[in-house]
């Protein structure tokens, strides 16, 4: 009960932030220069055409006014109509986000496949070869630029071996997971990398602790001792990290998927920003920030199943 | 663990190697293979894919549009009249020929008989009559100017007759806009403003299939096409890819065809892959150079001029559009031979009569000033670079201010600027449009420099409502003339639009106006 307790507060803890989160996104969008009509209608519109779009968009009133707009429009879930895709903003980012959500989850998972292993054998081994040149190659993972690595990876799968498509999205979900396997493999490269490192000074940290000599002295066998004792306390802070480049993820890579030419919602957010789409912009800020907030709010939850001692 | 952490990974591996192995080699180009046209013994494909950068908002000629929309709505919307493929002279469309009366004031056209719309239903006058009229009042359209000379259009489906507010000589010219073209009245009537936009149904020779905003548009063949045998291809498929490198990666490997808006600086390497052709096609894009005349120094014409002759254009063209450009003294496209004044006086690049000149301006020392540039893209961060190294040289100090393309547009369109880089293509083959822009003080501050030459602009509105062609034609040279005096816009140079296709793909037609000439595209199988 005093779980639920925690979550319920937790949970309204969220609502003055997500208000704060609004006035000031409204603001500082609105404090930036660039008109949305001028914008829409380009340089040869004329000054009426111009008045005639801003009032039409509802540029014309009262900051109070537009505000009471957004804000009634996040309460009744009508986000508005995107000015530059001319589409429910709700309509345009249903189908976004399922790009994102699966790039991150296809991302996430190369990221567990590569960095688990590698990280619990590079500690396991302090100071060996194989601990070396998972250090480097971690190091060199972290330092390459994504778009670099996403046009190195497109030349050999997509064009030299023509296994997989060069950017892109597909129609049918087989389709769609192959096009997104360039992109999440790049994309997993840095988290692994973070993870690796992780992973790989936790294993060495906990390995030296009396508990786990203890363990092994009683005779449990060795793999017990690395499941129960080392990895699941080496879990506890690569859960955290885990989570927070889960949670960037979430936001979309504009870089990712501008190179391999993915509808997701990072390149909508940067687009909408140069395009003055207030309407869309908005509501991608009110999404991200519930997305940091929850996932801050998970990975408390997660701890106390890791960690025993970690008490509601 | 480690038992099982390998069994996974195998696993994975497995899956991996099934997704990638489910695609044969030849996936990339598998849209294509469908079964298409057979001409004599070559087959051809029932499908071009064609990469370009961005997708369109609206397919409504009517709202606001850009490159991106207009590239699509030419294939699906025809007017009275349309550019000739050299844009060098107007030529019939949906109407046979036309008279214009000799007030110029009123012009009517015979039609076509037994036009229909792509979904078989008959053009009526009534369509005509909307058409030309919501162009005319399309309030949120930044193309309205060029139907705002309409008084009246009166058709009976068979004439069109539209009587104008007052005389203009280059409203035939105004005719060719992509604006100007012949929508359902009875579609929009029952689809409403806002999914009109998204569901475009006119006469041209291509018609919407599907809209994957973002992904992909998919024209196919109008069954109702007034001219038999064209288009050739079936389907067109414009596929946005929004990065340049992934654009041209993607034609490499075959999920393109064809790959509009090749940057120049990736010519060179696309020119040595196999089965890639690089095409230009003679274009009247002009880069240009405008300074804000109500700011001191480039109040004074004389530094205006003296900033002209510091700029070396020849190197600037080299270096920008690596040798697909050229020096452009007139703000007319040399493409337009007919407006285009040949004779034009000019000064050549000479760093002593630049200094000179701004001595006698009263600035022995030089000026200084702030060029206002768009970032992130490499064209315009380029030219800026190299003007800031070329007038330095002159004494002309120069300070750039990287800005995103809304802050920008914000401060030249508010007069807060001191100078930016701009560039355009024209859309109509008369020199009204570019001239009066750069003229004409009341619709845009002489195009965002504040000039207000109250003689020429006068002069220019003679010149379009002139109907002696001969006549109208020495008006725009001496006009032409002026405005290269006046040094408020310094043109910079002019360019070549650049494509690249498979060396499969044949008759890829791009015009002066980048109006896309699709009725013989086809591609071998």
């Amino acid at each position: 009960m005093n779980g639920l307790n925690y979550i319920l507060k937790r949970i309204l803890q969220i609502i003055p932030v997500v208000f704060i989160i609004s006035i000031l996104i409204f603001l500082m969008l609105r404090a930036i220069p660039g008109d949305p009509a001028r914008l829409v209608l380009g340089e040869k519109a004329t000054i009426e055409s111009i008045d005639a779009m801003r009032e039409k968009l509802g540029l014309n009133e009262s900051y109070l006014v537009q505000y009471g707009k957004f804000v009634k429009g996040i309460v009744s879930l009508d986000l508005g109509t995107s000015l530059t895709y001319q589409r429910p903003v709700i309509e345009l980012l249903r189908s976004r986000v399922k790009i994102t959500l699966m790039l991150t989850l296809i991302s996430t998972f190369f990221s567990l496949l590569i960095s688990f292993p590698l990280g619990y054998y590079a500690g396991k081994y302090k100071d060996s070869m194989f601990d070396q040149i998972i250090k480097s190659g971690a190091l060199a993972a972290v330092s390459m630029p994504s778009f670099w690595i996403g046009l190195l990876l497109m030349i050999l799968f997509g064009v030299k071996l023509r296994w997989l498509p060069v950017g892109g999205w597909g129609d049918t979900f087989i389709d769609q997971i192959r096009s997104l396997i360039l992109p999440g493999l790049t994309m997993s490269l840095l988290t692994s990398a973070l993870l690796i490192r992780n992973i790989r000074n936790s294993v060495v940290d906990i390995s030296n602790m009396d508990y786990v000599d203890f363990a092994r002295s009683k005779g449990i066998s060795e793999r017990a001792v690395k499941n129960r004792h080392i990895l699941r306390n080496a879990l506890i802070s690569t859960v955290t990290l885990l989570l927070m480049r889960m949670a960037y993820m979430l936001g979309g890579s504009v870089i990712i998927e501008t190179v391999f030419s993915l509808p997701g919602i990072g390149k909508l957010m940067v687009d909408s920003i140069f395009g003055r789409d207030y309407a869309v912009v908005q509501a991608l800020v009110m999404l991200f920030a519930m997305i940091i907030l929850l996932i801050n709010l998970l990975t408390d939850i997660i701890y106390s199943f890791l960690d025993p001692r970690v008490k509601f | 663990m480690s038992k099982r952490v390998n069994a996974i990974s195998l696993i994975m591996l497995c899956l991996i190697l099934l997704l990638t192995g489910c695609a044969p080699a030849e996936s990339a180009a598998q849209e294509s293979n469908e079964p298409g046209e057979v001409t004599g013994e070559t087959e051809y494909a029932k499908r071009i894919t064609i990469g370009r950068l961005g997708d369109a908002a609206y397919l409504d000629p009517n709202q606001a549009v850009g490159v991106a929309e207009i590239t699509i709505t030419q294939q699906i919307y025809e007017g009275l009249v349309k550019a000739s493929e050299d844009c060098k002279s107007i030529v019939p469309s949906l109407a046979t020929d036309w008279t214009i009366g000799a007030d110029a004031l009123v012009y009517t056209f015979n039609l076509r008989p037994d036009i229909k719309f792509s979904d078989g239903t008959a053009v009526t006058g009534a369509d005509w009559e909307w058409s030309l009229i919501r162009a005319r009042d399309a309030e949120t359209s930044g193309y309205r100017f060029a139907a705002e000379p309409i008084e009246s259009v009166e058709s009976d489906g068979e004439t069109v007759v539209i009587t104008l507010k007052e005389p203009s000589a280059s409203f035939l010219g105004n005719l060719c806009m992509f604006n100007l073209t012949l929508g359902s009245k009875a579609h929009w009537d029952a689809v409403g403003e806002q999914t009109y936009a998204q569901q475009p149904l006119g006469t041209g020779p291509y018609m919407l299939e599907e809209w994957n905003k973002e992904e992909n548009i998919l024209l196919v063949k109008n069954p109702y096409y007034w001219r038999d045998g064209v288009p050739f291809t079936e389907e067109l498929n414009y596929k946005v890819v929004g990065d340049d490198n992934t654009r041209s990666l993607q034609l490499q490997s075959g999920d393109i065809d064809i790959m509009m808006d090749v940057p120049f600086s990736t010519v060179s390497q696309l020119e040595t892959s196999q089965n890639v052709k690089i095409h230009t096609f003679p274009s009247t894009q002009i880069r240009y150079f405008i300074l804000n005349t109500t700011q001191e120094p480039l109040d004074n014409q004389k530094v205006r001029q003296a900033i002209g002759m510091a700029i070396d254009k020849q190197e600037l063209a080299d270096i920008v559009t690596s040798g697909f450009g050229k020096p452009a003294q007139s703000l007319l496209s040399d493409t337009q031979i007919q407006w285009f004044f040949d004779g034009l006086e000019y000064n050549d690049y000479d760093l002593e009569a630049a200094k000179a000149l701004l001595a006698e301006a009263g600035y022995p020392d030089g000026v200084e000033f702030t060029i206002s540039v768009r970032s992130g893209s490499q064209v315009y961060e380029q030219i800026a670079v190299m003007l800031k190294s070329q007038l330095a040289k002159a004494g002309i100090n120069v300070e750039l201010e990287m800005l995103e393309r809304a802050s920008l547009s914000e401060k030249y369109q508010t007069l807060s600027h001191e100078a930016t880089i701009l560039q355009w293509v024209d859309d109509f083959p008369d020199p009204s449009g570019i001239m009066g822009w750069t003229i004409d003080y009341d619709q845009c501050h002489a195009w965002y420099t504040g000039l207000n030459d109250v003689d020429l602009d006068e002069f220019n509105a003679a010149a379009n409502v002139e109907l002696d062609l001969e006549k109208r034609m020495e008006m725009y040279d001496e006009i032409q003339q002026r405005i290269y005096d006046n040094a408020n816009v310094i043109p910079l140079f002019s360019n070549s639009f650049v494509w690249a296709a498979s060396d499969k793909v044949e008759n890829l037609k791009v015009t002066p106006f980048y109006v896309q000439i699709t009725d013989n595209l086809k591609m071998k199988k």
